[in-house]
């Protein structure tokens, strides 16, 4: 579990919950996009709470423990990102697809949900917005 | 005195990050800021609470935050 400047590698996520015993793996990442609501996105920042990195530990616990999974790891960038780079990356390894693809979709929805984490949005036009917030 | 920590757009309303308001119930606490930062309006009522560290549940009006105590502001979460 990581909350961090600095780009996310999806392969080391990837191989953190890598396992013998594992037949699939769910991979995930949730990309800066240039465009929100329908008007272009020209630079976008992500500020985290001091408690971001304990709440996603708690996050990966909780969805470990609901799904019949062989390993779970989620991270979350902060800081400016590039368009086309990714915020968020989860990963889980299960011995079967359907439990990693059910334990991946529900690692994401409970980290969005539960992170305290804050987006900030500049657009094309020169007006921002904290997105949820406007 | 309390010491306050704004983050985000509440952060943004008040023009500070972190703030000393007078001691006494969440609701005082929360009107002193908006009298102080009245950007802060219409932002509040859409924030969750941390005092101390612990989140803040229930009436405003029933919640005592003492001298010293720390008490964290956080609009609306947009992670991922």
């Amino acid at each position: 579990m990581d909350v961090r400047e600095g780009r996310l590698d999806p392969e080391i996520l990837r191989s953190v919950v890598a396992d013998a015993s594992a037949g699939a793996t769910a991979l995930f990442t949730g990309d800066v996009r240039d465009n929100d609501h329908g008007r272009p996105v020209v630079s976008l920042s992500y500020e985290a709470h001091p408690s971001a990195k304990d709440v996603l530990s708690e996050v990966a616990q909780e969805i470990a423990e609901r799904f019949d999974v062989i390993a779970v790891a989620v991270a979350h960038r902060h800081g400016p990102i590039p368009v086309g780079e990714a915020a968020l990356v989860a990963a889980v390894s299960a011995r079967h697809r359907e439990e990693a693809f059910a334990a991946c979709i529900a690692l994401v929805d409970l980290t969005k949900e539960r992170i305290p984490i804050w987006k900030h949005q500049v657009f094309a036009d020169g007006t921002d917005e904290w997105v949820n917030c406007a | 005195m309390v010491t306050v920590r704004l983050f985000a757009a509440a952060r943004a309303a008040a023009g500070h990050d972190r703030v000393d308001a007078t001691a006494g119930t969440l609701a005082e606490v929360l009107a002193e800021l908006i009298e102080r930062y009245p950007g802060l309006g219409p932002v509040l009522p859409r924030c969750s609470y941390l005092l101390d560290e612990m989140a803040v549940h229930g009436d405003h009006r029933e919640i005592t935050l003492d001298d010293g105590s720390a008490l964290d502001i956080l609009p609306p979460f947009a992670g991922g």
